[in-house]
């Protein structure tokens, strides 16, 4: 069974509609601002990809809002866009062959952080109620999508840190090519943009202290890290037949996932893991290296991550590797952990739809050890029949999808 | 018991987001203004924080409309509490 992309929704640092996403992306706008809403005397890195003007009252009632944290907020405005961007005009129902797979990294931790957590010296209670459990455990947004849309099918939540949307929907690809579902809306949420969790960030040392709008640059020579951002992203995956049979429009194809563990440590990533889920992507997909037109790197701008991605894909695409564009969405997002990797196969899918590439924001020295062509500054209109999108996370929890052009 | 009923009808009211106005004595808190069993332990959360009494999860059953909750609590509140 062949699995098309026949809907999205996009809730971002840079938009959150999927024209404004796009447009943005490819005239090379960062997302990444001054943390607003925040006590930043305790942390280093002051900026963040936050998500502003979402008009969560268009889509949720205040009661529905009390039981949801902002990346349940986030997943479910997300899902209701993809619906109706794949061109159902109705939610009715039930729907009992669609189902929800969605990643988070931490889930509902904006609950934990803004509301159970007193400061230590304020005295204040902690605001805990009968919502508390449902708004931060992590299949909330699984859950409250299904309910919203009536889905019966299976809800699945995905929790492999930075690699969990695109594990999402992954599994939703194989669930579908398997023939078990005919649709699954799948991708990934994030709202991790709180006090503690910045200042726990910033403890691992992989974030950016440089405090401006350009602090993210991914494969530069000085790069420093990468900033926290929020989002989600929502994909509706269906199988060609029940995409035919609606008359949908199709954005693009997947035809590939690589999924492994490196099995190596909790927070470095290994070269050899990476190779290998590259590799299972292109042979699920069953084609050769070189027919691969465009990368999205998981580029988080880390100098770890971004010196082994780039050995990565030099050991499987050899010469090769050095014809191939690579660019960093992470560049003007920043790194909105479960949600990124979703939300860069939303930007891969429509790369491959429209033949543009989106540039790497802020690259300006070339670093030795990264000396692939990673489409600095500005877009680059090149025809896209197969995109590879990488994702890494923590737990070394690799997802590697192939992005097909659309044609029947 | 008219204070005490006003208090009752204004935190349902908060946790419900309806206004004061539209709940009555007998409006069944369940059926007519769709509160679940999520809301109720809410409310009556909000009820034990208010006059720092502890309800039994027993009673929660009888927790449906506002003259029962009323009947529940004044056995246990002072008299010029109601």
């Amino acid at each position: 069974m062949r699995v098309v992309i026949t809907g999205m929704g996009i809730i971002s640092p840079v938009g959150n509609d999927l024209e404004t996403y796009w447009q943005a992306l490819i005239s090379g706008h960062s997302g990444v601002g001054l943390i607003h809403d925040c006590c930043l005397s305790r942390l280093n890195c002051h900026f963040a990809g936050q998500v502003c003007n979402l008009n969560i009252k268009g889509f949720l009632n205040t009661r529905e809002v009390r039981r949801m944290d902002r990346f349940c907020q986030f997943a479910i405005i997300a899902a209701k866009n993809a619906w109706n961007d794949s061109g159902r005009n109705s939610i009715k129902g039930p729907h009992e062959n669609t189902g929800v797979i969605f990643g988070t990294g931490i889930g509902g931790i904006s609950t934990w952080d803004n509301r159970l957590i007193p400061n230590s010296d304020s005295g204040e209670k902690t605001g805990m109620d009968a919502f508390t459990i449902p708004r931060i455990m992590n299949n909330a947004a699984a859950a409250q999508i299904a309910m919203q849309l009536n889905l019966k099918g299976m809800n699945i939540t995905v929790n492999t840190a930075c690699s969990a949307g695109a594990n999402a929907i992954g599994m939703a690809f194989r669930e579908i090519r398997a023939g078990n579902l005919d649709c699954i809306i799948c991708g990934g949420a994030e709202a991790p943009i709180t006090p503690k969790i910045l200042k726990a960030w910033d403890i691992l040392g992989v974030l950016s202290k440089e405090n401006t709008k350009n602090a993210v640059r991914p494969f530069d020579k000085n790069r420093t890290g990468f900033v926290l951002a929020e989002g989600a992203a929502a994909v509706v995956l269906e199988s060609l037949n029940s995409a035919a049979r609606h008359n949908r429009k199709i954005y693009a194809e997947i035809i590939g996932f690589g999924s492994n563990c490196d099995a190596h440590h909790l927070t470095s990533p290994a070269k050899a893991g990476q190779v290998k889920a590259i590799r299972l992507a292109l042979n699920d997909a069953g084609i050769k290296a070189k027919k691969i037109d465009y990368i999205n790197a998981h580029g988080t701008a880390t100098k770890l991550n971004d010196r082994v991605e780039t050995y990565a894909i030099k050991e499987v695409f050899e010469n090769f590797a050095h014809h191939i564009p690579i660019s960093s969405t992470k560049s003007m997002l920043g790194h909105a952990m479960g949600a990124s990797s979703a939300m860069e196969i939303v930007v891969t899918a429509l790369s491959v739809k429209n033949n543009v590439i989106h540039p790497t924001l802020n690259y300006q020295e070339p670093d030795p050890e990264c000396d692939l062509d990673y489409v600095p500054g500005k877009a680059r209109i090149k025809t896209i029949n197969h995109a590879l999108s990488n994702s890494f996370g923590f737990g070394g929890s690799n997802a590697v999808l192939v992005v097909k052009k659309w044609k029947n | 018991m008219e204070k005490l009923k006003r208090t009752i009808i204004k935190i349902i009211g908060k946790e419900l987001d309806v206004p004061p106005r539209s709940i009555k004595d007998d409006t069944s808190i369940q059926e007519d203004l769709g509160a679940d069993s999520l809301d109720v332990i809410n409310i009556v959360m909000a009820i034990e924080n208010k006059f720092n009494i502890e309800i039994d999860q027993d009673m929660i059953m009888e927790f449906n409309t506002v003259n029962n909750i009323v009947r529940a609590l004044a056995i246990a509140i002072e008299p010029e509490r109601r």
